[in-house]
């Protein structure tokens, strides 16, 4: 198992084909019958492996406060947005797909893997990105 | 791009009525397979350099 960035997407940023600030971009949980696959490109792909719970809808939560940010000092740019939280949920979950909503076809961007089945019940299921953002383009 | 599996930093916080919260901490990933260069940095302490015309 792994993380990664799918090849699709890679293209698409070159055919400007995402706003990834602009468009609406969903964060959704699987199980760990997924995987990642980086020749996937679409939602739909994935998504029979989405998770249910109480707190959690199909096709997952809206990404908040999305940012794109240059980076001169260390000569990047980064994708960022808010941590995303399923609140007072029952949620077990091994993998979180990041896709773009408004995309036609629902595009896949990434997909984090957790490691190892991850549990909330009653609680809040939070996932928090990493200070430097979700995606990195060096 | 596949990238290795870095352990989950998960807090979990069991609550007195019994609920159960957690909190899941993930990694940057790098759009052009840099990842895991920061990480890298930290553990070996190192300045690694990237490649020139990354």
């Amino acid at each position: 198992m792994a993380s990664g960035v799918y090849n699709e997407f890679k293209g698409d940023v070159l055919k400007k084909v995402h706003d990834l600030v602009n468009d609406t971009v969903k964060v959704a949980l699987l199980t760990s019958s997924a995987a990642f696959d980086a020749d996937n490109d679409n939602w739909a792909d994935i998504s029979s492996n989405e998770v249910s719970g109480t707190g959690y809808s199909a096709g997952g939560a809206t990404l908040g406060s999305k940012t794109v940010t240059v980076d001169n000092t260390n000569d990047r740019a980064s994708f960022d947005g808010a941590d995303t939280t399923w609140s007072t949920s029952t949620i077990t979950a091994r993998f979180a797909a990041v896709y773009d909503d408004t995309h036609a076809s629902d595009r896949l961007i990434c997909l984090f893997d957790f490691g190892s089945n991850q549990t909330s019940s009653n609680g809040d299921f939070t996932i928090a990105w990493h200070a430097n953002g979700i995606l990195l383009l060096t | 791009m596949t990238v290795p599996v870095i352990p989950a930093k998960a807090e979990v916080t069991v609550h007195p009525d019994g609920s159960q919260s957690v909190r899941v901490h993930v990694d940057v990933l790098d759009l052009v397979n840099r990842f895991g260069i920061e990480e890298a940095r930290k553990i070996t302490g190192l300045n690694i350099a990237l490649p020139p015309n990354s």
